[in-house]
């Protein structure tokens, strides 16, 4: 059996969502499709996460591993709704279907094999996988709703520069 | 892109460089929080003159069975059961783990059996004395945490005694731990 050298935390989601999170904050304040407070939200994001992180290492020896892992998962799950919305808000929105496809595939695919791959070395148990399922449509069903309600005052406040 | 822009970009790269430091710092904090070593026991079982026939020694010398007899309305000493042998500074004390049977009509064929902890200078260093009420074994809390010295050897003193009539075949069973610190 292939086994890893380290064994990975549950914080490692955290991580991996606060790196995806300050990667969204640098792209969106070089591309101009964003207005200018837009960069700024993500990268209050990822200090989120890092504060969060923080809390996590403070309270390790307090909170299950279980309860660990969810609260890391649903801010990685975040971190990707954020990136595919910004991959749906550049070609439905912005018409720009160059620079969503070039989105796509730099930067949208990767994270996503890559959250994949980690959460498949991760999640040993059915119960890691279900959670991952229902926290991953609770974003999903979030977002939607966040998007259906009001989608051309949301649209408007995201591209005005 | 405009002078503002890529001010926001500086802004922005910086405080990414800080948050994303700062949390694999904390991460890799967390991923090595204590580490576990494989060392010799400090304090270990070793065959006092009593040992033979009664004494199995587990591996290392960290654990011992002891088989020991009694006899009817008859007190039986084991003046040198099992030795302890220190090989660091360390404290130790006896602690009581389990008795069984108990709250068992078997229990009344004994009437106590006491451990002794014996210093190398034959003075005692403490003690456990399981007596019996009836059917059940009362059990001792564990002693105080004593100093033992590099090289000392000390050994532990049984003391049965069976109460007058007690049936032939009956037995109980008594673990003890010693713990070290």
């Amino acid at each position: 059996m292939l086994r890893l050298a380290i064994e990975l935390l549950p914080e490692f989601f955290l991580f991996l969502g606060i790196d995806l999170f300050v990667a969204l904050a640098l792209l969106s304040c070089i591309m101009d499709y964003f207005r200018r407070s837009v960069a700024y939200l993500f990268e209050a994001a990822a200090a989120f996460g890092y504060v969060n992180l923080l809390m996590s290492q403070q309270f390790l020896f307090y909170f299950s591993e279980y309860m660990r892992f969810a609260y890391c998962f649903l801010y990685l799950a975040l971190a990707l709704a954020s990136i595919i919305g910004v991959n749906f808000y550049l070609v439905i929105s912005r018409k720009a279907w160059s620079t969503a496809k070039l989105f796509a595939g730099a930067i949208t695919l990767p994270t996503i094999v890559i959250s994949t791959f980690f959460f498949s070395l991760y999640g040993r148990d059915v119960s890691y996988t279900l959670t991952a399922a229902l926290l991953s449509s609770v974003v999903v069903l979030g977002t939607a709703i966040a998007f259906l309600t009001n989608p051309d005052k949301f649209k408007d406040w995201l591209g005005r520069g | 892109m405009p002078n503002r822009r890529w001010l926001d970009f500086l802004i922005l790269l910086l405080i990414s460089v800080f948050i994303v430091s700062a949390s694999a710092a904390v991460y890799y904090a967390m991923l090595s929080p204590s580490s576990a070593t494989v060392k010799v026991a400090p304090v270990r079982f070793t065959t006092g003159n009593d040992s033979p026939g009664i004494l199995t020694l587990g591996l290392n010398g960290t654990s011992a069975s002891l088989t020991l007899d009694a006899y009817p309305n008859v007190t039986l000493y084991y003046d040198q059961a099992v030795n302890v042998t220190a090989i660091a500074d360390k404290e130790i004390r006896l602690r009581p783990v389990s008795v069984s049977p108990s709250n068992n009509p078997s229990v009344s064929n004994f009437t106590s059996i006491v451990f002794w902890l014996i210093r190398t200078d034959t003075t005692q260093a403490g003690l456990l004395n399981y007596t019996t009420v009836g059917n059940t074994w009362n059990t001792p809390t564990a002693t105080n945490y004593v100093p033992i010295t590099t090289g000392e050897t000390w050994t532990i003193k049984i003391e049965i005694t069976a109460a007058p009539g007690a049936l032939s075949g009956v037995s109980t069973n008594i673990v003890i731990a010693i713990d070290v610190r």
